[in-house]
């Protein structure tokens, strides 16, 4: 965690110093901007973890890991899709739910396929945005373009799982 | 992204959360006794510690990101570019343009009004949702780690790419892939 931590922090660094440099007048419009969001976040994350919390609490190990563990192979992969894409929630509610499978023994391939759908389903998005701005008909060209590749990424990432494990 | 309205701070997301927490809470005391509750607790507490730094930083990255890269800009390269450059420009740009969905949305709908490519508009929005840097940094790095977080990106890079190329030959062969912008709506 500390190596994120460092490599975040040495990005927003350098990007405070590249505003800095080349646009300053636009740091008090991007700090409001931060302040905004840390406030949303500060406010939906408690609830969001607590109820991650007791959600690995009740969600039974046993029961996650025969289907979407790093042993079920493809068929997990399949599983993970179907399930990522009714997820119908934005990020603030989707991660503490996938840090509970992943604790509860997931497979790194099968949370590839899982996350990979959810943002490609994005039943949230797709109700209150894509419908109303974009209408039907680019709906139905977007999942028919994309519907398969959550699982093309899930199987990547097991070719490079098993690559990449001893 | 600088003239985004105040939003409301406890809105719907914040109940439904809410709503999540009390009923898994009351599942996991009747499943696990009194105890589920400090034993909850400490779980949050452990992870709000290494989450919150992570969340906060990805938020300034993704401001600072923002503020230097004006909507314009996304606009422009997007515009008109057809074919394989088309799409491969816009699953750049959709991977490093960190706006909510209140501004892709209507970028995309501007630039099919404006004549982009259905394969561009595809690609823009499948890297935008699937790959999306601004979201490895503020959910992905500090929920699953940087390892995993790799992975996905790297898995999601092809995405776009195929999408905005099946989205081409799709409405090249089908009358019902085709969009009529003017009357989409």
């Amino acid at each position: 965690m500390t190596t994120s931590l460092f490599i975040i922090a040495l990005i927003a660094a350098i990007l405070f110093t590249v505003t800095l440099v080349r646009k300053p007048q636009i740091i008090p419009a991007a700090v409001g901007d931060m302040r905004s969001q840390i406030i949303l976040f500060g406010v939906r994350l408690p609830p969001a973890l607590l109820a991650a919390a007791f959600l690995s609490l009740i969600v039974p190990t046993d029961l996650v890991v025969p289907y979407i563990g790093a042993e079920s192979g493809w068929q997990g992969i399949l599983i993970a899709t179907v399930f990522g894409a009714m997820i119908p929630g934005g990020p603030i509610l989707t991660f503490p739910m996938a840090l509970v499978l992943w604790r509860a023994g997931a497979g790194e391939a099968q949370m590839v396929a899982l996350l990979a759908s959810w943002s490609i389903f994005a039943v949230h998005r797709l109700i209150s945005y894509e419908i109303p701005l974009l209408g039907g008909r680019f709906v139905l060209i977007r999942l028919a373009s994309a519907w398969v590749l959550p699982l093309v990424a899930g199987f990547l990432a097991l070719a490079i799982v098993s690559i990449a494990a001893p | 992204m600088s003239a985004a309205k105040p939003a409301r701070v406890f809105d719907g997301a914040f109940f439904f959360l809410s709503g999540i927490a009390v009923a898994a809470g009351t599942a996991a005391l009747v499943i696990r006794g009194p105890s589920a509750i400090s034993e909850a607790l400490a779980i949050v507490a452990s992870d709000a510690l290494f989450i919150a730094p992570l969340i906060a930083l990805g938020v300034v990255v993704g401001s600072l990101f923002t503020a230097l890269v004006p909507r314009e800009t996304v606009s422009r390269y997007l515009g008109h570019q057809a074919g394989l450059n088309g799409i491969l420009i816009a699953s750049f740009v959709g991977t490093v343009m960190p706006a909510g969905p209140f501004a892709a949305f209507p970028i995309v709908l501007a630039l099919g009004r404006s004549g982009a490519g259905i394969g561009a508009l595809i690609a823009f929005l499948t890297a935008w949702g699937a790959v999306g840097l601004h979201r490895v940094f503020v959910w992905e790095l500090p929920f699953m780690g940087g390892e995993f977080a790799a992975l996905r990106f790297v898995t999601s890079l092809p995405m776009p790419i195929l999408a905005g190329l099946l989205a081409e030959r799709l409405s090249a062969a089908f009358p019902m892939f085709r969009i009529d912008w003017e009357s989409a709506r």
